[in-house]
């Protein structure tokens, strides 16, 4: 029987050493189950979907489950990343890891590199809400599975989009190592592709120029012909006789007060869309996105 | 002789003589008070019971009837520019208890018109230029001036608005109040035109007439003027004087509640109750004239000199500054966006 397994392992240790050092390829394990909150089979299928998505999305989508933790979720997510390297185009590059932390309690969605920009805040906060129709109930499998299909919905919205082709281009094209550097360049002054996008740009454009022009013509010309004509000057008081005003009878008599509540609305903050999400510096110096949710 | 507005007296253009109208008894004319006449035309209360004889013109394109003192010529018809005016006397036609003389001379009037004119930025070219201003005409138009004493009842349900912020939560308070008002008020001398030539909009536009310089009718002050026959009697136009009053009286108890963020009338009683009514003359200069088919009347106050007249409107003038304004501007925007954008 030992010898058995010796035999096989010969075989099977080579072939796994290949299969690690050919890089990113479609038979790495990107489900990292620490929590063991997934079955073999589960484990496989999200596999298979994240070698679909990624190559669709061009992010490195990544799930991992933990059932020790004594940091924050968001700390634990991006340290796991750096530790990791993880990337699409080359190590700590593009990606989005989702982290099912059962110490904490918590799941959060980091964004890395170019998903900073694919998914803002808002769209953060609609994934949780996807994955929190399964995950209180413990359903762990469906959960990822919403994660990884919102989100590349939102990725393939925001790539499908041709206003933000020259976006992801001069992502791809100028080698960018830190989301950092790519948000000064496209929204920061100074920036290389900064495009100051204030009221004044729309007048550049002929048609609302006109088009507002013509209003005031018009308003004008209004006016214009309104005080051609003349009007009445006279009212109440011309032909009273002031002196003769009496009055015989004045009340004014409270009867009550009606009160209505209303509850006002904090407006959610954060995020602009089509200027990605909000990032910030975090593990190894680089710019992580992302949000979380406690259950 | 006749009545010069510049000076308020009488004066004779061949020797310069000047006399108060008050100094003046044209012979024979004094107010025939003692006449037997068998039959008297209906007086009418309080509103002038002296009764007078006029010269009269009537003119037969357009209907309009002038009156005017014995010295005075009729050359032609102020309403519609006719000049064939068949002349007549009335006697014992009803005298206009008051009047008020003409503070604003013909000269003045002209140039109150020519200034006037100027100004519209969408007047056709060629209305400016016309000249029939040569026939712009002094003409007393009658009068009922009314005193009315009147009593308004309001009730109104009011409210006041409170804001609160506890927190999350916005409290909003609504006060409200039951409002009860009654006002008497008196309102003296409201003026009724009793032309039916003189557009009633027109005329309600040359209010108000300054009544202190009102004075007791004299036929000598309407040498060299015209004045119109009244069409209407006191009675005729005592409904349309109802509403007017009746309004003022609305307004003026409305205006008593103050202080809420809103005001609903829910009753109104309105009373008003005639106090006394003059028939008085009015001065008025007035022009008349076609434009291109249209007739347009220009009125001017003759104590005042307030104009009253809607300008014609040029169609091709209103779209060139449309055009000129909408390109300017957008020519001005345009560059703004370069520039700041």
């Amino acid at each position: 029987m030992i010898k058995k397994f010796r035999k096989l392992s010969y075989i099977i240790i080579p072939l796994l050493c290949i299969i690690f050092i050919s890089g990113f390829d479609s038979s790495e394990d990107k489900v990292y189950d620490n929590a063991g909150l997934f079955t073999q089979e589960q484990i496989l299928n999200l596999n298979r979907t994240i070698r679909d998505y990624d190559a669709k999305t061009e992010l490195d989508l990544v799930i991992v489950t933990v059932d020790q933790n004594n940091k924050s979720t968001q700390q634990y997510a991006e340290d796991f990343y750096t530790e990791h390297a993880f990337g699409y185009e080359h190590d700590y590059g593009s990606g989005v890891i989702l982290v099912i932390d059962m110490d904490n309690r918590e799941a959060y969605v980091s964004t890395q590199g170019i998903a900073i920009q694919y998914l803002d805040d808002a769209a953060i906060q609609n994934i949780l809400d996807e994955i929190f129709v399964y995950l209180p109930n413990g359903d762990y499998y469906n959960s990822a599975r919403v994660f990884l299909e919102k989100t590349r919905d939102y990725a393939l919205e925001y790539i499908n989009n041709p206003d933000n082709s020259q976006k992801i281009e001069a992502w791809k094209t100028e080698g960018y190592t830190d989301y950092a550097e790519y948000y000064h360049d496209f929204y920061e002054e100074g920036g290389k592709y900064y495009v100051k996008s204030n009221m004044f740009t729309y007048l550049k454009n002929p048609f609302i120029s006109i088009g507002i022009g013509a209003v005031i013509a018009l308003i004008t010309v209004l006016i214009m012909m309104h005080r051609s004509k003349t009007r009445v000057t006279v009212n109440a008081y011309t032909y009273m006789d002031e002196g003769k005003l009496s009055v015989n009878r004045k009340e004014d008599m409270f009867i009550g007060t009606t009160t209505v509540t209303r509850v006002i609305k904090r407006s959610g903050g954060g995020g602009s869309g089509g200027r990605g999400g909000s990032f910030h510096t975090g593990s190894g110096g680089r710019s992580f996105g992302g949000g979380g949710r406690g259950f | 002789m006749r009545f010069d507005s510049e000076i308020q007296k009488m004066h004779c253009d061949h020797c310069g003589t000047e006399i108060a109208v008050d100094e003046i008894k044209v012979d024979g004319k004094e107010e025939p008070e003692e006449t037997a006449e068998p039959e008297k035309p209906p007086q009418q209360e309080k509103t002038g019971e002296k009764t007078g004889n006029f010269k009269t013109y009537k003119c037969p394109s357009c209907g309009a009837e002038l009156l005017t003192d014995e010295n005075t010529s009729a050359t032609f018809c102020g309403f519609c520019g006719n000049s064939t005016l068949i002349e007549d006397r009335l006697k014992d036609e009803l005298m206009p208890a008051q009047l008020i003389p003409f503070k604003i001379s013909q000269d003045e009037a002209k140039d109150i018109y020519r200034q006037w004119s100027r100004k519209g930025g969408l007047t056709p070219k060629g209305f400016r230029e016309q000249s029939t201003i040569e026939k712009m005409t002094g003409i007393y138009v009658p009068y009922w001036l009314y005193d009315y004493h009147t009593n308004a009842k309001l009730d109104a349900h009011c409210t006041r608005v409170r804001r609160q912020i506890r927190g999350d939560v916005e409290y909003i308070h609504t006060d409200n109040f039951k409002v009860i008002r009654d006002i008497d008020a008196e309102y003296v001398m409201v003026p009724a035109d009793a032309s039916e030539k003189m557009p009633d909009e027109v005329m309600e536009k040359l209010e108000p007439y300054s009544y202190k310089d009102l004075l007791d009718f004299e036929m000598p002050y309407l040498s060299g003027f015209y004045a119109e026959k009244y069409n209407y009697g006191n009675e005729e136009l005592r409904s349309r004087i109802e509403d007017r009053v009746s309004k003022y009286a609305y307004d003026s108890a409305r205006d008593t509640i103050q202080g809420y963020a809103t005001v609903a009338v829910t009753g109104q009683d309105v009373q008003t109750r005639k106090d006394s009514v003059k028939y008085t003359l009015l001065p008025v200069w007035m022009l008349n004239y076609r434009y291109k088919g249209v007739n347009y009347l220009f009125a001017i106050n003759g104590q005042t000199g307030k104009l009253v007249g809607n300008l014609p409107i040029s169609r091709g003038r209103a779209a060139g500054w449309f055009a000129s304004i909408a390109v300017g501007c957008a020519i001005v925007l345009t560059l703004m966006g370069v520039i700041f954008g």
